[in-house]
C-alpha cells in the first residue's frame, strides 16, 4: 500500500507540476501573478469535454484542448494584459481576478453547473497490478507525463533560439530589448505557452475528476503553493515543489487525515520562513 | 357618446382591477443551490419546482390564487440562506419558503422562519438534529428525510440481505452530516450484527474531487461493504476514481441517502455493482409520479428525476392540498392542517409527524442494475421500508415545539 500510496502521490505531483510551470514561467519573464492559470485549467477541462463529446475521441481532444487554451490566453495577452505591463502589478492582478470571474461565469453560462464526465480512452480504462495491488493505467500516464513535460520545458529553454531569448529576457528585459530582442513577442510566447500547459492539466484531469465550476479556484491555491515552496520562476522548483507537496498530501491523508487540510500550506509557511525565496529560488528576488 | 364610451372603459378598468385583486397571487420562495458543488441538485429542483407550479396554475391554482415562484439561489451556504431568506421575508413578502440544499442552509432558513413566523418547508437538509431534531420549531416542516430514518433503514437492509457481510468501511464527506450517517449506520448494524468489524470512518472534506489519497487505505482494509453518503457530483467522482483501484471488485459498495441515481444515470460505462437506498422512486406506478417524470423527461432530453426533486415537486403539491383542505391562506391554521396530516405525493399517501414535523415518506432500497429500456442502469425491484418502521421515536428526536 505504501508503494501505491506514493504513486498516487506521484500522480497528484505531476497534475500540480504542469499548473505550477505555466505559473512560474509566466512569473520568471512576466512578472506576472496569473490568477486566471486555474481558470484556464477548468477551460481546459471543459473544452476536452466538449470535443470528446463532439469527435468521440479522447485523444484528439487532449490534442485540441489546450490548443483552444492557448488561443484563448492568447486572446487575453494580445487585448488586455498587454496594456497593462507599464502599469503597477495591482492593476495586472485585477485584471486577471475579473478574468476569473469572467470565465467562471461563461462556464456556467455554457457548459451549466453539472458536473461533466469525460470518458478515459479506451486503452487506458483498465488497471494493472503492482505487488497484487490494482492501480489505474491512466494514473500511470500522467505519473508518466510529468517529467516529460519538464524534459521537454528544460530543452526548450536551454536548447532553442527562442528559449534562450525567453530565458535573456527574463533575466532583464531591459537588456534583452536593447539588444534587439522582441520583448513584447516573447511576453505572448510565454503567456500563451504556460496557459497551454494549464490547458494540457485539465486535458489530462478529466477523465479522473470531470469538469465541474469551482475546479479552477480549488487548483489554484494549491499550484501557488507548489510555486512558492519551490521558488517563484524555477522551473525545477516547481518541479521539485509538487514533488514535495504530492507526497506530503497522499501520505498525510494516510496518516494525519485530520490535519490534511492544512498541511500543505503549513508547509507553504514554514519555507517562508525559513528560505522565503523558495526551495530553488534565487536568493534576494 | 363620447361620455358613454369612458364610463364603458372606466368600469371595464376597474372590473379588471377587482378581478386581478381577486387572483392576487401566492408568492413562494423557492431556495436551492444553483450554483457551486451542490448546483448540480439545487438547478433541477428549481426547475421540477416550476414544473409543479404550471401544473398547479393550469389546475386554477390554490383555491383560486395563481402561484409565483420566486426562485433563489441559497448556494448551499447558512450565511447566503440566512440573507436570501430574510430579504424573501421582508422586501418579497413571501407566503411560503420551500428547499434549500444542505442542512447548514437548511438550518438557516428554519431560523428565519421561526423568528418571523412563516411557514418553510424543507426538501432538503437531512441532517437529523436539525430542523426535526433538537432544533425544531413551530414553522418548520421537513417534507424530505431525516438522516436518521435513512442509516437506520440502511442497517436494517444490510443486516438481512447481506448475512456475510463482517468488515465494514466507509468514505464520507467530512462535515456534521457525513460524521451523523456513518455513525448512525455503524452503530445500528452492530446493534443488529453484534459480531461486525467496524474500520475507521474516511473522511473527505467537502471541496476535494481527487479522492486518490483516500482510496488506497480503504481497499486495503478488505471490506465486506463499503459505505457511503457521498452525494451528488462527489459520489459520480469516487466511484470513477476508485474502480481501477479495484475496490468494487472485493467490496459491496453501498451509496446511501439520495445519492444513488445521480451515479446511475451519470457514470455510463464506469458504473459498477452498487446498492443504495433512495427516497423516492422514479419508475414507481402512481398517477401523481406519472406525471411528474412525464414532464420532468420531456424537459430534460429522457433523464429521469434523480435524489430529491420528487419531494421539491411534492412540498408544493403538499401547501395546495394543506390550503384547500383548511380554507385558508391563514399560517397557523396551516400549521394545525399540516401536523398529523396525510397528503398524496408521487410515492403515495405520506402522513407529517406532529411531534417533530418530520414527514413519513419511505425509503426505497435495493441493488443497480442495467435496464433494457434505458441507457442508464435503474434500481432493480427495491424493497419499501416505510419512514414509520425506521423513525427515531418521538422521545429520542430531543424536539420540544416552540
Amino acid at each position: 500500500m505504501i508503494l501505491i500510496q506514493f504513486l498516487n502521490g506521484l500522480s497528484t505531483a505531476m497534475l500540480l507540476f504542469l499548473l505550477a510551470s505555466g505559473l512560474t514561467l509566466i512569473f520568471g519573464v512576466l512578472r506576472v501573478i496569473n490568477f486566471a492559470h486555474g481558470s484556464l485549467y477548468m477551460l481546459g477541462a471543459y473544452f476536452t469535454y466538449s470535443v470528446a463529446v463532439f469527435s468521440g475521441s479522447y485523444w484528439v481532444s487532449l490534442l485540441a484542448a489546450p490548443v483552444f487554451v492557448a488561443c484563448a490566453a492568447g486572446l487575453i495577452e494580445r487585448f488586455f494584459l498587454r496594456r497593462l505591463y507599464v502599469r503597477e502589478h495591482e492593476f495586472q492582478l485585477l485584471l486577471l481576478y475579473s478574468f476569473v470571474l469572467i470565465i467562471d461565469d461563461a462556464t456556467k453560462a455554457f457548459w451549466g453547473t453539472s458536473i461533466r464526465m469525460v470518458p478515459k480512452p479506451a486503452a487506458l480504462t483498465g488497471s494493472i497490478e503492482i505487488l497484487g495491488r490494482a492501480f489505474p493505467t491512466y494514473t500511470l500516464l500522467i505519473i508518466g507525463l510529468g517529467p516529460l513535460v519538464a524534459l521537454a520545458l528544460f530543452l526548450a529553454l536551454n536548447g532553442t533560439k527562442i528559449g534562450r531569448q525567453v530565458v535573456a529576457a527574463s533575466l532583464d528585459r531591459e537588456a534583452a530589448s536593447a539588444v534587439g530582442l522582441n520583448v513584447p513577442f516573447l511576453y505572448s510566447v510565454v503567456f500563451v505557452f504556460g496557459a497551454w500547459l494549464s490547458g494540457v492539466g485539465g486535458a489530462v484531469v478529466a477523465p479522473l475528476r470531470g469538469a465541474s465550476p469551482g475546479m479552477g479556484m480549488e487548483i489554484i491555491i494549491m499550484s501557488f503553493a507548489v510555486v512558492i515552496v519551490g521558488g517563484l520562476g524555477s522551473i525545477w522548483g516547481a518541479f521539485l515543489g509538487a514533488l514535495l507537496l504530492g507526497e506530503v498530501l497522499a501520505f498525510g491523508t494516510l496518516i494525519v487525515p485530520n490535519l490534511i487540510v492544512l498541511l500543505p500550506y503549513a508547509i507553504m509557511i514554514l519555507i517562508f520562513l525559513v528560505r522565503p525565496q523558495g526551495l530553488l529560488g534565487r536568493g534576494g528576488g | 357618446m363620447r361620455a358613454v364610451a369612458i364610463a364603458i372603459c372606466l368600469v371595464l378598468v376597474c372590473a379588471v382591477t377587482v378581478f386581478a385583486a381577486g387572483q392576487e397571487p401566492v408568492k413562494i420562495g423557492v431556495m436551492y443551490a444553483l450554483s457551486g458543488p451542490l448546483g448540480v441538485l439545487g438547478t433541477d429542483q428549481a426547475k421540477v419546482s416550476k414544473i409543479a407550479a404550471d401544473q398547479i396554475n393550469k389546475e386554477g391554482g390554490i383555491l383560486g390564487r395563481p402561484v409565483e415562484l420566486l426562485i433563489r439561489d441559497d448556494e448551499a451556504s447558512p450565511s447566503t440562506a440566512a440573507r436570501v431568506a430574510r430579504k424573501l421575508v421582508l422586501e418579497d413578502k413571501v407566503n411560503f419558503i420551500v428547499g434549500a440544499n444542505g442542512s447548514p442552509a437548511g438550518m438557516s432558513v428554519a431560523e428565519v422562519a421561526s423568528r418571523f413566523k412563516t411557514l418553510y418547508l424543507s426538501a432538503g437538509g437531512a441532517m437529523t438534529e436539525l430542523m426535526t431534531g433538537k432544533n425544531c420549531n413551530r414553522y418548520t416542516f421537513r417534507i424530505n428525510h431525516s438522516g436518521a430514518q435513512f442509516y437506520r433503514a440502511d442497517a436494517t437492509y444490510v443486516a438481512s440481505t447481506f448475512p456475510d457481510v463482517k468488515t465494514v468501511a466507509g468514505i464520507n464527506p467530512d462535515y456534521s452530516y457525513g460524521h451523523e450517517m456513518w455513525d448512525g449506520f455503524t452503530s445500528e448494524l452492530k446493534k443488529k450484527k453484534p459480531d461486525v468489524q467496524v474500520v475507521p470512518g474516511v473522511f473527505v472534506p467537502m471541496a476535494e474531487k481527487d479522492y486518490t489519497n483516500y482510496i488506497a487505505s480503504v481497499v486495503d482494509k478488505k471490506p465486506d461493504l463499503v459505505y457511503s453518503v457521498l452525494w451528488s457530483g462527489s459520489g459520480v467522482a469516487f466511484v470513477k476514481q476508485a474502480k481501477p483501484y479495484g475496490m468494487f471488485d472485493k467490496s459491496r459498495f453501498f451509496l446511501a441517502a439520495a445519492a444513488l441515481t445521480t451515479a446511475m444515470t451519470t457514470l455510463g460505462n464506469d458504473m459498477v455493482r452498487m446498492w443504495g437506498s433512495e427516497p423516492e422512486d422514479w419508475q414507481m406506478d402512481n398517477p401523481m409520479n406519472k406525471r411528474m417524470v412525464t414532464d420532468w423527461m420531456k424537459e430534460s432530453g429522457g433523464k429521469p428525476p434523480h435524489a430529491y426533486m420528487g419531494h421539491s415537486y411534492a412540498t408544493l403539491f403538499i401547501l395546495k392540498q394543506v390550503i384547500e383542505r383548511v380554507k385558508s391562506f391563514d399560517t397557523e391554521k396551516i400549521i394545525a392542517g399540516l401536523e398529523g396530516g396525510t397528503f398524496d405525493t408521487p410515492w403515495g399517501k405520506m402522513t407529517i409527524r406532529k411531534g417533530d414535523h418530520q414527514a413519513m415518506g419511505k425509503i426505497f432500497i435495493g441493488e443497480a442494475m442495467p435496464n433494457p429500456k434505458y441507457q442508464f442502469w435503474t434500481l432493480s425491484n427495491p424493497k419499501v421500508i416505510p419512514a414509520e418502521d425506521v423513525s427515531l421515536p418521538m422521545s429520542e428526536t430531543g424536539c420540544v415545539m416552540k
